[in-house]
């Protein structure tokens, strides 16, 4: 099989190249620097129907693919890991299981929202003392009357301090475990609705990540999404998908780091030559290229698969895992390319290293990435 | 208004290699685009249009595989697309006859668009000559364009004086890069574009069977790259003015 | 849209129609229009043609005399009527002139006033044309032009299978020929026909300054650390203002770090690239970063007192030296030259 992009979807990769390499890298650096959240590429990311990528025309989405979507969310990345992120969860987390598992009044009120971007989504499940293991989670719905009570605290959500639709993940029958589990769409605007501290990270710094924290929230039980004890199945089903976005991202962010370690080689003497004729230079180059095409592959089978219907977990697993671990292999290396000036904020590759290294930590950090590629394997 | 963009596939010529042996440009594989101010001639046609109203066509003399860009322009919003397949030897002439026959074949145009140049050859003269054989006034150069329902009034920037221009219809105007800033197409444009007809006609089918160049390009050299390293060291007023001489001797003093 | 001009090109492509008479050379630049007298006379020698120069619109009559003696054997002084000289216009006076008196080459300044009327006058003639022409010649009976394509990457040879070949001819692409007062020749005043187009000039201004636009710059004069303060940098527009058309550049350290000059200004590898015809690089030590945003320039000059800059293993021409002693004796040298 040999994968090639459509006709119309090379014309989506140059348009969305296009918009990333004059209106979003651009900022980047600067957007970094202060921690600030690109408000305006995230307009203009609506305005081209980029946010709403995977939700269907009958919602006005552009109903894309999964394979178009993942290409899309590597060319954002490529240019700034944080921009990506944040149009990852949007799709994958937050409108991709409304997509899924909501009802049709469900679907009517919320996808066009999150189609034009009006507000931004995203995707609540990990707690201070939860994260992988969901089935420990102490947040918790109770029906009362026409509403769910939701109280607990969430962290490192996604764009928390932004966001306007997130999907909530609580316990609503203690006794079920796993099965116990419910999942909400809620919005920022509901009363005991508030965004907690915003973390100081390493990286991603556009992308505000911060606690949610749910004080006697109603939520209207029409809000629930699926059935009660819905809710794991639909996390697992979601982060499935959201791992493709990740896996997708990671090769967005190697892939710059590439480019950026290939430009600076050939411009940089010593010696009397550029050094990118040592072959030192030449090995880690071609083992980063040959490693990012393999990752890019590995997202496009999962993304293929995807689209086709099929449980992915393994195959998101397995991109995801080798896409975050080749960005940070490659962003380490592009450092070592450009030596002392890698290391200054002169250059991008600073900052890629930095963006990369939480890509083998969130969505699944890459040890739980290898339980379920193993799970499925052993089954 | 029925308005006309003149379009052209080339070879995306910020990725042209030089072989290093012969020193001539690699031309071969490059990757093709829609040359860019073209891009700036489509996106004034779409703000003539939703200004004054009418239809946007492009028109694109090329090789088949330019359908494939032209779509670019058609999701930024032009309305409809023809394609003149170029025949072996083609030359400025030869392309700009076969557009001003496709436009009559198309029942006249008021507004043909052009960009002031293409980007692989820069002669900047398709636009007059289509104006030329079709024996209407030619505005080139625009920086702005205001199209009214009777007239059209451009700005134009000709290099030492900037000239304010009008002119009734039919126009043919050329516009510079300056002129706008081409819009991306959404998504849903991008999709959209699928459906817009591209119509693909010969040269027969245009009365343009026959057409013989007037130029024909024998050779692509290579353009020598090496400096002259030439540095003056000694007295300061003696090398100030061996500079000046040389420079002067360049034609850059002017 | 009418038929008319369509039937008029067909008469005027038939071969036969026209006879080699004349080297024709137009321009509104007269100093040009000299330029390419000189290398009319060269070729009209090649070609047996005699060598017509035409002056179009009113009150040019003086002008006639120093293109003959500066080459022309013949000039043509036509459209004392038209008060705008818009491409229409001139392009029917040009097309009538050759209809009349055949002609073998067109050589037309290269302004943009020239290259769209040459590509008018060639299509109303069913001729092909070579604009910006850096070199013309005879090979093998045809007349050949050569010029710079795909962005400077190459150099198309074209060869003219019409006639008349029509050319443009950018400035100082030849010397004139040195005046010859004794040189006769005939000046003739006709009138030719001309259309009317729906058309018109409404105004003419001035041309505004550049501001930063290094990109598309055709001179730029750039600092780097070489210089010690901002209000130094006045030196250097005082050169930029003594080069004319200049845009202000300067390396990363200036824009960046010192911000005495906005990004827009910033040449180099995170910068701005750049192409420019003159590229003068003031205090700039020639890092690879530098270089990399500059190095497609037509002709780099460098100024730099460290002789071993590496800024000068990529210059055409250098001088080593106190920047703060070079320039303003630059500056006056250059103002005396022009």
């Amino acid at each position: 099989m040999f994968f090639e992009l459509s006709e119309q979807q090379t014309m989506i990769r140059n348009m969305v190249r296009e918009l990333a390499e004059k209106e979003i890298a651009p900022k980047a650096a600067e957007l970094d620097r202060n921690e600030e959240f690109p408000d305006e590429a995230i307009k203009r990311l609506a305005e081209l129907g980029i946010l709403g990528a995977i939700i269907p025309e009958k919602y006005g989405g552009p109903g894309l693919d999964t394979v178009t979507y993942a290409m899309m969310i590597m060319e954002i990345s490529r240019a700034c890991a944080s921009t990506g992120v944040v149009t990852s969860v949007h799709n994958s987390l937050c409108s991709w299981p409304i997509m899924y598992y909501g009802s049709e009044e469900q679907k009517d009120k919320y996808l066009p929202i999150l189609a034009r971007g009006d507000r931004i989504g995203a995707f609540a499940a990990t707690e201070p003392d939860a994260g992988s293991d969901l089935g420990s989670l102490s947040t918790v719905a109770e029906l009362n009357g026409d509403n769910y009570i939701i109280n607990g605290t969430k962290t490192f959500i996604t764009s928390g301090p932004r966001a306007g639709i997130v999907i909530v993940f609580a316990v609503t029958d203690r006794s079920k475990g796993t099965k116990g589990i419910s999942a909400f769409i809620v919005e920022s605007s509901y009363k005991g609705y508030k965004v907690g501290s915003i973390f100081e990270k390493i990286g991603i710094h556009a992308s505000l990540t911060s606690e949610l924290i749910f004080e006697d929230m109603p939520v209207p039980k029409e809000n629930l999404l699926g059935k009660e004890g819905d809710g794991f199945k639909i996390a697992m089903a979601t982060l499935d998908g959201g791992r493709i976005g990740i896996a997708s991202q990671a090769v967005g962010i190697a892939q710059a780091a590439l480019e950026e370690s290939i430009k600076y080689s050939q411009a940089r003497h010593q010696f009397g030559k550029p050094i990118s004729s040592f072959q030192a230079i030449q090995w880690m180059l071609a083992e980063m290229a040959t490693k990012i095409d393999a990752a890019r592959l590995l997202t496009y089978q999962a993304a293929i698969r995807k689209d086709q219907g099929a449980r992915i977990s393994k195959e998101a697993a397995m991109a995801k895992l080798y896409a975050s671990e080749t960005a940070v292999e490659a962003t380490n290396n592009a450092i070592q390319i450009h030596g002392g000036y890698g290391y200054t904020r002169e250059y991008p590759v600073e900052r890629l290293y930095r963006d990369a290294r939480i890509t083998t930590i969130y969505e699944g950090t890459s040890e739980v990435q290898k339980m379920v590629i193993a799970s499925s394997l052993l089954r | 208004m029925n308005i006309v963009v003149c379009a052209k596939q080339v070879v995306d010529v910020g990725e042209i290699k030089v072989n290093p042996s012969s020193g001539k440009p690699m031309l071969e594989g490059i990757p093709k685009k829609i040359s860019d101010i073209d891009k700036n001639a489509c996106e004034e046609a779409i703000k003539v249009r939703e200004k004054v109203g009418g239809k946007v066509t492009v028109l694109t003399v090329g090789t088949p595989d330019a359908k494939e860009r032209m779509k670019e322009l058609l999701a930024m919003g032009a309305d409809n697309g023809v394609l003149v397949t170029v025949p072996d030897k083609a030359d400025h002439l030869v392309t700009s006859t076969l557009i001003s026959k496709a436009i009559q074949k198309m029942g006249g145009a008021d507004l043909i668009i052009c960009a002031e140049a293409s980007i692989d050859q820069f002669s900047g003269q398709i636009g007059p000559r289509v104006a030329g054989l079709l024996n209407i006034p030619q505005l080139t150069y625009c920086y702005k364009v205001t199209a009214e329902p009777q007239k059209l009034t451009a700005e134009r920037n000709l290099g030492d004086r900037l000239v304010t221009s009008e002119s009734s219809y039919p126009v043919l105007v050329t516009v510079t890069k300056e002129v706008n800033q081409p819009r991306l197409p959404s998504l849903m444009q991008i999709l959209g574009s699928a459906k817009k007809p591209i119509e693909v006609w010969g040269t027969s089918d245009i009365g343009a069977a026959d057409l013989k160049p007037g130029i024909e390009t024998i050779d692509i050299k290579g353009v020598a790259m090496s400096r002259k390293n030439i540095v003056f060291k000694d007295d300061l007023d003696e090398s100030v003015s061996k500079l000046a001489d040389s420079l002067s001797k360049e034609g850059l003093l002017g | 849209m009418t038929n008319r001009s369509l039937s008029l090109l067909t008469a005027y492509q038939r071969k036969d129609y026209w006879g080699d008479k004349m080297v024709v050379v137009y321009s509104e630049n007269q100093k040009l229009a000299c330029e390419m007298l000189s290398k009319a006379r060269e070729l009209s020698a090649e070609l047996n043609e005699k060598v017509t120069a035409v002056l179009i619109g009113n009150g040019k009559d003086q002008l006639s005399s120093e293109l003959i003696i500066h080459g022309a054997d013949k000039v043509v002084m036509t459209g004392a009527s038209l008060s705008d000289l818009k491409a229409e216009e001139v392009s029917d006076l040009l097309c009538a002139l050759a209809k009349e008196e055949g002609a073998g080459l067109m050589m037309i300044g290269s302004s943009k006033d020239g290259k769209e009327l040459a590509a008018r006058v060639s299509s109303k003639l069913g001729v092909g044309c070579s604009t910006d022409s850096k070199k013309l010649y005879m090979r093998d009976g045809s007349i050949c032009s050569e010029r710079v394509v795909f962005s400077g990457n190459g150099v198309a040879v074209e060869r003219f299978t019409s006639r008349p070949a029509v050319v443009t001819v950018p400035p100082k692409a030849y010397d004139p020929l040195p005046a010859d007062v004794g040189r006769q020749g005939e000046t003739v005043r006709k009138e030719l026909p001309y259309g009317t187009y729906g058309s018109r000039t409404v105004k003419v201004d001035p041309m505004l300054s550049e501001g930063a636009n290094v990109e598309d710059a055709e001179k730029i004069v750039s600092c780097g650390r070489g210089f010690k303060n901002s209000a130094d940098i006045k030196l250097i527009e005082e050169l930029a203002g003594a080069l004319k058309g200049y845009t202000l550049g300067c390396s990363r350290p200036i824009a960046a770090d010192l911000k005495w000059l906005s990004e827009d200004h910033w040449i180099g590898l995170s910068g701005h690239k750049v192409k420019p015809k003159l590229y003068v690089a003031c205090g700039i030590s020639g890092q690879v970063q530098h270089v990399a945003g500059m190095r497609d320039s037509g002709l780099i000059v460098a100024i730099n007192k460290d002789a071993n800059a590496p800024i000068f293993k990529v210059a055409d021409y250098g001088i080593v030296g106190d920047l703060y002693q070079v320039l303003p004796k630059l500056i006056n040298a250059i103002k005396a030259r022009t």
